[in-house]
């Protein structure tokens, strides 16, 4: 009994020394920035902590917002100044530091009682421990880092949101000013109607109606103008708030034009198992159903134990005034509790994963499916714009050029033609954002780039006519 | 056009795409759908090739003098950028061969259209001749649909007058049908369908007849024209005559070729000169002849007596009607020679544009430059620029206004031409002696 006795203490004092651990600097952000990394190729994902390596990310941003905004440094600069993106990164630190609590044991209980009798005192002193917070201790670890990994996909998860919300935005925010410019052009043809109506009019050679025609054409379109501007800012002002900029900072610029969807289409086969392989929502519920195997697990093991206390009392007796010591065991009597209420909701928590697991798959393979139609769509629009379309807009003009050269058709017909290729030009930038916008959701969707995707070429746009483009 | 073969492919992307939405199709196959649909349609007008078909080739139209014939019984007409028909002789009857069929017409170098002529050309060849002979005339009808011929002005038997239905049954596409008769009474007639007349004459269907008096020396001419007028509506761009056209015409032919594609009346110094004129457009014509004070001698009705004869500068054909004027070229020169309303005289224009006269259009060009290239503000102050410079117009369309003469542009078109009065032309020639040359001190000078 002895020897038991005495082997006690140093065991449990190594156990509670085991609890504490070291809390990793980087609470895991590493396994955040190799996992994006891996899904954004080319761009850098950085947690700005008040260090001064802060300053080399604002110097990036400084540099990417001087020339015209490519879609990837919108991205590259929301990934290092998005603020929203940058305080979920602090959860990390709490999500770790869960982990962290779940190795520690609970600190041991000290207890003391005196027994005063006639003529004597009796005391007791007793250090016990919550001994089922031991045994179940690398459980409680497993479900914690189950847990952690669940934060960390969480945050890749943001990122990608981040990386296609600034995407889409982007690809909006050009196709948008490209729009205007074409209104633009528009107008100034209209206004070239109105004033040479003026001029007629002033000449006499032609009616009060007609000229008036003219204006209420040209004016209509001044209005429309507006509302096709204001919607520029909205869009700058939607990628000002995912890039995290303010002040000098919103000056950046944007290209002229999207650039051309490549010719080859992407392949539908396989990509809804590169999403259920790649998608970060999807790893994250995987988790949860792991996490929700453990929990049931340690519920079964535990069965009605819900206090197991042990440790040592020593005490004074009263008739020899020795100093007795033993062992004390605290146990709960599984009169009322059984433990199967318990048991019975984590069983039902670890179904719910489960489902939770089929369902959101379900939905990832769909959105695949869609977004994959919608690519293609958009794609076969951009290139019939460019190949049919344009062309055969581009030949009313020159047709309309020389009927006005033999006299055959006057300056406002040929006014209306050049409107109609304007129209016509600004539907091919409808379908080229539709292309570029699907991509980014295609790209989410697989929660990474299209497999062996050709890189875009951007110089090789159907040609818009404008201003000095032909002699 | 769409052929079958574009319908069904079509069709099919359709039909994929239907069956796709209303679930007639796995789920994959609806997948595809929409790109399918997508793509047909990309192979849709870009893919099809324009039919380069519009206006073609044709024989620049050159004037055939008639060869005399052996007897000597007439002079030949010449038909103006046209010919005579050929006949045999088979046992003393006249023997004429017509075929109806689809040609190709040059309206003047640059604007080729798809007519409808007899032998080849429209107006159909001049059918000559001689008061009192049995002619026979062969009709052979190539064209797509049935087709007769009446003899305008000419006294034929009733069952010889050519009006499908009323005289005869029209005679098929494939068939022949042989009219044959002998007329009194010489002059200038005409020739044209009466089956489904609108189209065909619409399409060219037409020609003169000359019929040349028994006498040789009775109404002796030096010089015998022939020309046929005609209106067309052939737009901008197009090769073929709106047939349902009434009053917009916008091509006006002299045996439908317009200037600068008319050759010129060549005639030496002092000859007598007959220009028969025969109308089958919509509308009159006022011919007018600069240099001359000329006679209208006779009508398709006949000879007008000498006491019934007014001098006159400018004739009236009027419609479905010839008119003959004869007049003695004793005054050399270049003289033109056109129809007095002035649309007639120019060719493809619109009648429907905005009026720039007198409209300040300066710096306009400048700023609808940067917006429509190559474009160029004209009309300010009148048309004139037009014949000044050549822009690119639409296919197989001519000018408004051309043609280059000694002095500059000419800015004509439509019915005109020249009557080249020249010292010393050979009989027979008539070959184009060139631009006269004005003698000294009497041509207008500029202050
Ligand atoms: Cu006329």
């Amino acid at each position: 009994m002895t020897d038991k006795r005495k082997g006690l203490l140093p065991a449990l004092a190594l156990l509670l020394l085991g609890g504490c651990t070291a809390v990793p600097g980087d609470a895991g952000f590493a396994d955040v920035r190799r996992t994006a990394s891996a899904r954004l190729p080319g761009e850098q994902v950085q947690w700005n902590r008040g260090t001064p390596d802060d300053k080399r990310e604002t110097d990036a941003v400084a540099r990417l917002i001087e020339s015209p905004l490519a879609a990837e440094s919108a991205v590259q600069i929301a990934l290092l100044n998005n603020p929203r993106l940058q305080a979920e990164y602090e959860r990390l630190g709490v999500s770790q530091a869960a982990l962290v609590q779940a190795g520690l044991l609970a600190n041991p209980v000290f207890s003391t009682d005196i027994l005063v009798g006639d003529s004597t005192i009796s005391p007791a002193f007793g250090v016990v421990q919550d001994f089922l917070a031991v045994f179940t201790r690398s459980a409680r670890q497993a479900i914690a880092a189950s847990d952690f990994d669940r934060v960390k996909d969480d945050m890749v998860n943001k990122v990608l949101d981040l990386a296609a919300d600034v995407r889409s935005a982007y690809y909006t925010a050009v196709a948008d000013e490209q729009e205007a410019d074409l209104f633009g052009q528009a107008v100034a043809t209209l206004e070239v109607a109105a004033d040479t109506a003026e001029r007629q009019s002033m000449a006499g050679n032609i009616n009060p109606r007609d000229q008036t025609l003219q204006q209420a054409q040209y004016a209509k379109a001044i209005v429309e103008r507006s509302r096709i501007e204001a919607r520029t800012t909205v869009d700058r002002e939607r990628l000002d708030r995912l890039l995290g900029l303010s002040g000098d900072q919103t000056s950046w610029n944007l290209p002229d034009r999207l650039p051309d969807p490549p010719s080859s289409k992407p392949s539908l086969d396989g990509l809804e198992k590169v999403a259920i392989q790649r998608r970060l929502d999807l790893a994250g519920a995987r988790q949860d159903l792991q996490t929700a195997t453990y929990a049931l697990d340690l519920g079964r093991q535990l069965g009605w134990l819900s206090v197991l206390g042990l440790g040592v009392q020593v005490e004074k007796d009263p008739d020899t005034h020795k100093w007795l010591k033993g062992p004390v065991v605290e146990l709960t009597l599984p009169l009322f509790d059984q433990g199967q209420a318990r048991v019975a909701t984590l069983e039902a928590e670890q179904r719910e994963s489960r489902k939770v697991l089929v369902a959101l798959a379900t939905d990832a393979r769909s959105e695949v499916r869609e977004a994959w139609a919608r690519l293609i769509a958009a794609q076969e629009a951009a290139a019939f714009y460019k190949v049919t379309i344009l062309p055969l807009q581009q030949r009313v003009v020159d047709e309309n050029a020389k009927l006005a050269s033999g006299m055959l058709i006057g300056i406002y017909d040929v006014l209306r033609g050049r409107q109609d290729q304007l129209d016509a030009a600004r539907d091919y930038v409808e379908a080229l954002k539709d292309y570029w916008v699907a991509c980014a959701r295609l790209e989410r969707a697989i929660a990474g780039p299209l497999p062996a995707t050709p890189a875009a070429e951007p110089s090789k746009q159907a040609s818009i006519p404008s201003a000095g483009d032909r002699p | 056009m769409t052929s079958r073969r574009d319908f069904f492919s079509r069709g099919a992307g359709i039909l994929t795409a239907t069956a796709g939405a209303v679930g007639l199709t796995r789920s994959a196959a609806a997948q595809q759908a929409p790109a399918q649909a997508a793509h047909a349609a990309a192979k849709g007008p870009g893919a099809r090739r324009a039919p380069q078909l519009a206006g073609g080739t044709a024989p620049t139209a050159r004037t055939v003098v008639p060869p005399a014939p052996a007897d000597g019984s007439y002079r030949p007409v010449v038909t103006l950028n046209a010919s005579s028909l050929p006949y045999t002789i088979s046992a003393g009857v006249k023997e004429f061969r017509l075929v109806a069929q689809p040609v190709k017409r040059e309206f003047a170098p640059g604007m080729v259209v798809n007519c409808w002529g007899y032998n080849a050309q429209t107006p159909g060849p001049t059918i000559e001749m001689v008061q009192g002979e049995r002619v026979r005339i062969f009709v052979k009808n190539e064209l797509p649909e049935w087709t007769t011929v009446h003899w305008h002005g000419m006294l034929v038997p009733n069952g010889m007058d050519g009006v499908g239905g009323l005289t005869q049954p029209q005679i098929p596409p494939g068939k022949t049908g042989v009219y044959e008769f002998a007329i009194d009474e010489p002059g200038t007639y005409m020739y044209h369908p009466h089956a489904d007349e609108m189209v065909q004459m619409a399409m060219g269907l037409m020609g003169m007849v000359v019929v040349h008096p028994k006498d040789p020396t009775e109404r002796a001419i030096d010089r015998d024209f022939a020309i046929m007028l005609h209106s067309w509506d052939v737009k901008p761009g197009t090769a073929t005559p709106n047939v349902a056209q009434m009053l917009d015409f916008d091509m006006w032919t002299f045996n439908s070729r317009v200037f600068p594609g008319i050759d010129p009346l060549p005639v030496r110094l002092g000859d007598r000169v007959r220009v028969r004129i025969g109308n089958l457009s919509m509308t009159s014509h006022p011919i007018h002849l600069h240099g001359y004070h000329f006679h209208q001698t006779a009508t398709d009705g006949g000879r007008i007596p000498d006491s019934a004869q007014w001098p006159m500068t400018t004739v009236n054909v009027p419609v479905g009607a010839t008119v003959d004027i004869e007049f003695v070229a004793d005054r050399p020169g270049d003289w033109a020679f056109h129809c007095h309303k002035s649309h007639h005289a120019m060719n493809a224009m619109s009648h429907d544009i905005p009026n720039m006269i007198g409209v300040n259009q300066a710096g306009m060009d400048k700023r609808i430059g940067g917006l429509v290239p190559g474009y160029m503000a004209m009309g300010s102050t009148g048309m004139a620029e037009m014949a000044k410079m050549a822009m690119p117009l639409p296919r197989n369309t001519l000018p408004m206004m051309a043609g280059k003469g000694p002095f500059g542009p000419l800015e004509m078109g439509g019915m005109f031409t020249v009557v080249k009065v020249r010292e010393g032309l050979a009989p027979g020639d008539y070959r184009d002696p060139g631009w006269y040359r004005q003698p000294t001190g009497t041509a207008m000078r500029l202050l």
